[in-house]
C-alpha cells in the first residue's frame, strides 16, 4: 500500500474544514487570476482602441506650421525598411461661407497613396474617390449643415474672411461614417491635397507626415531615427505608443495598489493554510505515532501531511481558475466606468495567466503547510502515543514576545521612514505580524482580566468567551491576525482615499483658477464679455484664445509652444497667478508691461526652465508679418516680462500643450504677429468668476439659458464638475481596491468559521457540561458567536493600530515621490472596517455556534 | 430508617416519581430497548444507590431524570411536575435550578479555577455576585477545598476535582444531585473520601442524591440500593445504619 493513500483517504475525513479551506485558497487565486485577466484584457482593449482612433499610424511627423519636408526626406522616409506606409497631409481651418465663427477642418489627402484615407473605403458613403472640388464630409458635418451627396457648400480656407480669403465652392460625392467616435473634432472634410494646396496658397506644403511601421514595438527606435533624419525642427509623435505610456504610467499605481491588496488576501491565505494544516497535524498525532511505530521516516510523515496540503491546493486552484473569469468580468464591468474607458468584447485566459494562478496557489499551500508539516515529522512515537509525554510544561513566551515587539517596532520604523533604507510591502507585513504576535501574547497572558471587558452581555459568557480565547492562542492568533491585517489595509485605503480627495479638490481648485471655463461652439468676439457680465451672478469675466495649434520656438531652442491669449485687464482678476520673475512684481504689474508691448509674454516657471530662460531673455518665436495686404511667415523677438508659478489651468490642453505649460501674450500681440484663426479679436472661451452666494453650476445654467445657441453647457467646465469627475473616478478606483480586499476579509471569516468549528468540535464535552449545568441553547450560542466576536474585535483593533501606521508611512512615500496627500484620520474608514470585521465574525462564527447549540447533553457528554 | 422509612416515605410527596418509564434507542435500523417500564419515587433527602451491569439501563435513567433526554413512553415527575409536557427552555430552566450533576470524569471547565467552576451554575442562574462568592466559600470549604480555590482543574488531583465538581452540583441549592459513576475514575482510598464528602454536603444541603456505581463500597454508603438489570429494577434494598432490608421486585 501506498503510504499516499493516507493523505488521499484523509482528505474527505474533515470536509467542512477542508472544503472552506480550499474555497480561501480559490479566492486568492481567482482574485489574482480575475485581477490579471482584467488588466490584460483591458490593455489589450486599448490598443484595438488606439488602432482604431489612430487608423494604422503610428509615427506622425510634424513641423508646427504648413511647409514643405524636402522631397529628399520623403523619399528617404519611403525607402526606410521598418516603415511599411507614408501619408502626406495637408490640415487646415476653413470657415463655411467666410464666416469665423463657423470654422471646420480642412484634411488634405491623397487618395491614390493615403493609407489612413484608404482604410475609410468601406465607411464612405457614396463615392470615396475625391479629386478638385469634390469632397468626403463627416457625417457630423453633414448633419451640423445639412448636407447630402451631390450638395455644393462654400469655404474660405487659410485665411479669415475678414481678410480677404478666398472662398471656394466644393461638391459633396461621399459621407464618411464614423466607424468609432473617438475623434475630439468631428466637423470636417476630406478634399485633394493638390487642389487644398492650391486653394490655401500652400504649394507642395504639408502640414505632417503619418507613418505605419512593420512592427509595433520597433516604434520608438524608429521614432529615433526619423528625428536624426529630420533634426530638431521638426517633431516627431507616436501617439499609440505615448498613449500606451501614458496609460501604463497613469494606471501604475492603480496595478501597484491591486498587486499589493492581491498580496494581502495571498498572505492572508497562506496564514489560514498554516492554521488549517496545524491543527490537522495536533489533531492527528495519534496517527503520526502510529505510522512512526511502524517504521515510517520523518520524511514520510513529512509526505503525508504535504500531500494533503497539495490536494486541498490542486482543489482550490481549479475552483480558484474558474471563478478568476468570472471575477474578471466583474472587475472589467468597473473598469469600464474608469475614465470612459474602452468596451472589453472578450477576456482571454492565457496560459501566463493560470501560469501566475498555479503559482499563487501553490505559494499559499507550500507556504501555508511546510512548517505544520515539518512539525509533524519532528513528533516522536513516545509523545505520539503517549499524551503524558508530549509535556504540559510550556517554555517562556518573552523570546517570542520580544521577537514580536522587534518586528512591530522595525515594521513601523521602516515604514514610517525613520530608518536610512526602505523595504516596501515587507515592512507594513513586519509590522502586521509584530502587532499580532504582541497581541497572541498578551491575550494569553491576560484573558483574565479581559472576562471584565467582556462581561457587560453576561458575567458567565464573559467569563468563558475570555477564557477560551486565551486557551488556544495559536489558532485564535491566526484568525484575529488574518481578520486585522485585511482590516488594515481597509483602514489605510479609506484614509488615503479621503487625502487624495481632498488634495484632488485642492489641486482642481488651484488649477482651474476660475469658477468657470465657457467654452462655446462658435467662436464669439470678445466683446461678448460685457453680455456674459449682464447676466446675474456673473461676477468678473475675461475672452481668452490660443494660437492654433500653437507655435515654433526657434530660439533658444528649437521646439514647439503653446500659445495662450488673454485680456490683460481682466485676466489678471481671476486668474491670480504668483510670479517669480522679476522678484516682487504683482500680477497686475506684469500684465500691465504685456498690455502696452506687444512683443512681451511671460511663461510659467516650468517652461522657462525647459528654454533656460529668465525674465528679461528673448524668445525668437515663429510668427507671421502684413506685406502690401498679405501675411507672410517671419521670425520675431519675443521679450519674457514675467515667469509665474502653479498649476493654474493644467486641466485645459491647447493640441499638445496645457495652458498651464504655455506663453501668455495679449489679444493685441495675436493680431499683430499670429495668424488670428478665428479672426481679430474673437475669443476661444471665457473665463468666469461667480458673484458670492452664487453656485457656478447655477450661473453656468443660467449663461446657458441666457445664451442657447452657443451650447455652454455641454462644453463648459466647472469646479464642480471637475470635482465630482474626479471623485468618481478616485471612487471607482477604490471601490475596486476595496473590493479586492473585501476577498481578504472574505478569507478572514472563513478563517474564523474552520477555527470555531474546530473548536466546537473539541469542546463538545463542555458544551454537554455547561448544558448539563442549565445553560441555555441560546447561551451557548451566545459563547461561541461571542468567542468569534471578539476575535474579530481583536482584529478591529490591530487594524485601527496597525492601518493608522501604514497610512502614515504611505501618505509620507508618496510625498517623497511628490504626491502630496495630507494624513487624514479615517473615522469613516475604521467605522467601515468596524462592520466588516463584526460581519466577518457572525459570517464565520454563527453556523459553528448554532452547531453547538444544537448539541444534546447526551450527546455531548458521551464522546 | 428500615421498615419504619418504608413507611414513613410512602406518606411523603416525592422529589422524582416515574411511572412505567421506557426508553427505546435504534442503533441503526435495530431497537435497543434501555428501560422496559420502571416505576420508581424517590423522596427528599434520600442517598439513592443505582447499580447494575453494564448496559443495564443504569445511566439511561440517570439521563432521564437529569432533563438530557426524554422517554419513549411513561412518565416522569420532579417535585410533582411533568418532565414529558415541559419545553426546551423549561427544562434548561429545570435543570438551571433543581438538578446538579456529578459525572465520572468530573468534567469541570479546564479553563476555570476552581472558585469559577462552583460560581459557574449561578452565573448562569443570573444569581448576584455577593450571593455568588458566599456560597461558593460556604460550598468548597464543605468539601474542604478553601485552600485550593484558585486552581484550575489541571492543578488539581482527581479527588480535588470531583470535590469541586460536588461543590458546583451543589451551587444552586437543587434538590437532587445525579451522580454517573462519581469514583469510577479514583482510588479506593480517594473514592471513599469523595462519597464521604458527598454524602455530608447532601445531608447539610438536604438534596436527594442518587448514584450510579459498580463499587458495592459505595453503594453501602446509601439509604437505599437499586438493582437494575435489562431495563428494569429487579431489587431494592433499604440500609439502615448496618441492618438492611431487602424489598424484591
Amino acid at each position: 500500500m501506498s503510504l499516499l493513500k493516507i493523505p488521499v483517504r484523509s482528505f474527505p475525513r474533515r470536509k467542512l474544514r477542508n472544503f472552506l479551506t480550499a474555497i480561501a485558497v480559490a479566492l486568492s487565486v481567482s482574485l489574482l487570476v480575475g485581477v490579471n485577466l482584467a488588466t490584460d484584457s483591458a490593455s489589450h482593449a486599448f490598443r484595438e482602441y488606439l488602432d482604431k482612433a489612430w487608423g494604422g499610424t503610428d509615427l506622425i511627423v510634424t513641423y508646427g506650421a504648413p511647409c514643405s519636408f524636402g522631397e529628399d526626406n520623403l523619399t528617404l522616409l519611403e525607402n526606410l525598411e521598418e516603415v511599411k506606409d507614408v501619408a502626406k497631409r495637408l490640415e487646415v481651418a476653413a470657415f463655411v461661407n467666410g464666416d469665423p465663427a463657423e470654422i471646420i477642418e480642412a484634411r488634405g489627402v491623397d487618395p491614390s497613396t493615403d493609407y489612413v484615407y484608404r482604410g475609410y473605403e468601406d465607411t464612405i458613403r457614396g463615392e470615396w474617390r475625391i479629386a478638385g472640388e469634390n469632397v468626403v464630409i463627416t457625417e457630423a458635418l453633414s448633419e451640423n449643415y445639412g448636407l447630402e451627396i451631390g450638395d455644393t457648400f462654400t469655404v474660405t480656407t487659410r485665411k479669415s474672411s475678414l481678410e480677404g480669403g478666398r472662398p471656394c465652392t466644393l461638391r459633396v460625392v461621399g459621407i464618411y461614417e464614423l466607424a468609432e467616435k473617438v475623434e475630439f473634432n468631428r466637423l470636417y472634410f476630406f478634399v485633394d491635397l493638390d487642389y487644398l494646396q492650391h486653394v490655401s496658397d500652400l504649394e507642395n506644403r504639408i502640414t505632417s507626415i503619418h507613418l505605419k511601421v512593420g512592427d509595433f514595438e520597433k516604434t520608438a527606435e524608429i521614432k529615433e531615427t526619423l528625428r536624426e533624419l529630420f533634426g530638431s525642427e521638426f517633431e516627431v509623435y507616436a501617439p499609440k505608443l505615448e498613449a500606451v505610456e501614458v496609460m501604463k504610467s497613469q494606471t501604475e499605481s492603480f496595478r501597484r495598489g491591486l498587486d499589493a491588496m492581491v498580496m494581502v488576501s495571498l498572505v492572508v491565505c497562506i496564514f489560514l493554510v498554516f492554521n488549517t494544516m496545524f491543527m490537522s497535524v495536533r489533531e492527528r498525532t495519534n496517527e503520526i505515532g502510529i505510522l512512526r511505530s511502524v517504521g515510517s521516516s520523518n520524511f514520510q510523515v513529512f509526505t503525508v501531511f504535504f500531500t494533503e496540503s497539495l490536494l486541498l491546493g490542486g482543489v482550490g486552484i481549479l475552483m480558484g481558475i474558474f471563478a478568476g473569469l468570472i471575477l474578471a468580468k466583474v472587475f472589467v464591468h468597473v473598469f469600464m466606468g474608469v475614465g470612459g474607458f474602452p468596451e472589453i468584447a472578450s477576456l482571454v485566459l492565457t496560459p501566463e495567466i493560470i501560469g501566475k494562478g498555479v503559482l499563487a496557489g501553490l505559494l499559499a499551500v507550500l507556504g501555508g503547510a511546510s512548517y505544520p508539516a515539518m512539525a509533524a515529522c519532528r513528533v516522536t512515537v513516545d509523545q505520539a502515543l503517549r499524551p503524558e509525554m508530549r509535556g504540559t510544561r510550556e517554555g517562556s513566551r518573552v523570546p517570542y514576545f520580544l521577537a514580536g515587539v522587534l518586528l512591530f517596532v522595525s515594521g513601523s520604523s521602516l515604514h514610517l521612514g525613520l530608518l536610512p533604507f526602505r523595504l516596501p510591502g515587507v515592512d507594513s507585513f513586519a509590522l502586521l505580524i509584530g502587532a499580532i504576535v504582541v497581541t497572541a501574547l498578551l491575550l494569553g497572558k491576560g484573558s483574565d482580566s479581559l472576562s471584565r471587558k467582556l462581561s457587560g452581555l453576561s458575567r458567565s459568557l464573559g467569563m468563558l468567551v475570555s477564557r477560551n480565547l486565551g486557551r488556544k492562542t495559536l489558532r485564535t492568533a491566526v484568525c484575529f491576525g488574518i481578520i486585522g491585517m485585511s482590516l488594515s489595509f481597509i483602514v489605510m485605503l479609506g484614509g488615503l482615499k479621503a487625502g487624495i480627495v481632498e488634495a484632488m479638490e485642492g489641486g482642481i481648485e488651484e488649477s482651474l483658477g476660475a469658477d468657470i471655463i465657457l467654452i462655446s461652439e462658435k467662436n464669439l468676439p470678445i466683446g461678448f464679455t460685457e453680455n456674459l457680465l449682464a447676466v446675474g451672478g456673473v461676477e468678473e469675466a475675461t475672452p481668452v484664445s490660443i494660437v492654433y495649434p500653437g507655435t515654433k520656438c526657434l530660439e533658444p531652442e528649437s521646439r514647439s509652444l503653446g500659445i495662450f491669449v488673454v485680456d490683460p485687464e481682466s485676466f489678471p482678476a481671476i486668474i491670480r497667478q504668483d510670479f517669480v520673475e522679476p522678484e516682487g512684481v504683482s500680477p497686475e504689474e506684469v500684465y500691465q508691461r504685456l498690455a502696452l508691448d506687444n512683443e512681451a509674454l511671460v511663461i510659467p516657471k516650468h517652461l522657462a526652465e525647459e528654454l533656460g530662460v529668465h525674465a528679461g531673455d528673448s524668445l525668437v518665436l515663429e510668427s507671421w508679418v502684413e506685406v502690401g495686404g498679405q501675411r507672410i511667415p517671419d521670425n520675431t523677438t519675443f521679450t519674457v516680462v514675467g515667469v509665474f508659478t502653479g498649476a493654474i489651468l493644467q486641466h485645459v490642453w491647447i493640441g499638445l500643450h496645457p495652458l498651464s505649460e504655455s506663453a501668455v501674450i495679449s489679444f493685441e500681440s495675436q493680431a499683430e504677429h499670429f495668424y488670428p484663426m478665428w479672426g481679430r479679436d474673437r475669443a476661444w472661451a471665457f473665463l468666469l468668476n461667480v458673484s458670492q452666494g452664487y453656485s457656478p453650476l447655477a450661473v453656468l445654467e443660467r449663461v446657458s439659458q441666457e445664451f442657447p445657441e452657443y451650447g455652454f453647457q455641454s462644453n463648459s467646465l466647472t469646479y464642480e464638475d471637475m470635482v465630482e469627475f474626479g471623485r468618481e473616478s478616485i471612487d471607482r478606483v477604490f471601490y475596486i481596491l476595496f473590493a479586492v480586499l473585501y476577498f481578504s476579509v472574505f478569507i478572514g471569516a472563513i478563517a474564523v468559521a474552520i477555527v470555531m468549528v474546530m473548536n466546537v468540535t473539541e469542546r463538545r464535552r463542555e458544551v454537554g457540561i455547561l448544558r448539563s449545568q442549565g445553560m441555555s441553547r441560546g447561551q451557548v450560542l451566545l459563547m461561541f458567536l461571542g468567542e468569534a466576536i471578539a476575535m474579530g474585535l481583536i482584529g478591529l483593533v490591530i487594524s485601527i493600530a496597525c492601518g493608522t501606521i501604514i497610512l502614515k508611512g504611505t501618505t509620507m512615500a508618496m510625498a517623497f515621490d511628490g504626491l502630496r496627500v495630507r494624513m487624514i484620520l479615517p473615522l469613516d474608514a475604521i467605522l467601515h472596517a468596524s462592520i466588516l470585521a463584526l460581519v466577518a465574525a457572525l459570517f464565520g462564527g454563527l453556523y459553528p455556534a448554532y452547531r453547538a447549540s444544537k448539541l444534546t447533553v447526551v450527546e455531548s457528554l458521551r464522546r | 430508617m428500615g421498615e419504619e422509612h418504608l413507611i414513613a416515605r410512602s406518606r411523603l410527596t416525592p422529589v422524582v416519581e416515574m411511572r412505567n418509564l421506557k426508553k427505546t434507542y435504534y442503533l441503526g435500523e435495530v431497537p435497543v430497548h434501555a428501560l422496559r417500564g420502571v416505576n420508581l419515587r424517590l423522596f427528599s433527602g434520600e442517598f439513592v444507590a443505582i447499580m447494575g451491569p453494564s448496559g443495564s439501563g443504569k445511566t439511561t435513567l440517570l439521563n432521564l431524570i437529569g432533563t438530557f433526554d426524554k422517554p419513549t413512553s411513561g412518565k416522569i415527575y420532579i417535585e410533582g411536575k411533568d418532565l414529558t409536557k415541559m419545553g426546551e427552555e423549561e427544562l434548561t430552566a429545570l435543570r438551571r435550578n433543581k438538578i446538579g450533576f456529578i459525572f465520572q470524569f468530573y468534567n469541570l471547565i479546564p479553563v476555570l479555577t476552581a472558585f469559577e467552576n462552583v460560581e459557574l451554575p449561578m452565573l448562569i442562574a443570573g444569581r448576584p455576585r455577593g450571593e455568588r462568592v458566599k456560597r461558593v466559600r460556604e460550598l468548597l470549604g464543605l468539601v474542604g477545598l478553601s485552600s485550593r480555590s484558585d486552581h484550575r482543574p489541571d492543578e488539581l488531583s482527581g479527588g480535588e476535582q470531583q470535590r469541586v465538581a460536588i461543590a458546583r452540583a451543589l451551587a444552586n441549592r437543587p434538590s437532587i444531585i445525579l451522580a454517573d459513576e462519581p469514583t469510577g475514575d479514583l482510588d479506593t482510598k480517594t473514592g471513599a473520601e469523595v462519597v464521604r464528602a458527598l454524602r455530608l454536603a447532601a445531608e447539610k444541603e438536604n438534596v436527594t442524591v442518587v448514584v450510579v456505581t459498580h463499587d458495592p463500597v459505595v453503594a453501602q454508603k446509601a439509604d437505599r440500593i437499586l438493582e437494575i438489570r435489562d431495563g428494569k429494577i429487579r431489587r431494592e434494598r433499604v440500609i439502615s445504619g448496618k441492618r438492611g432490608k431487602v424489598a424484591g421486585r
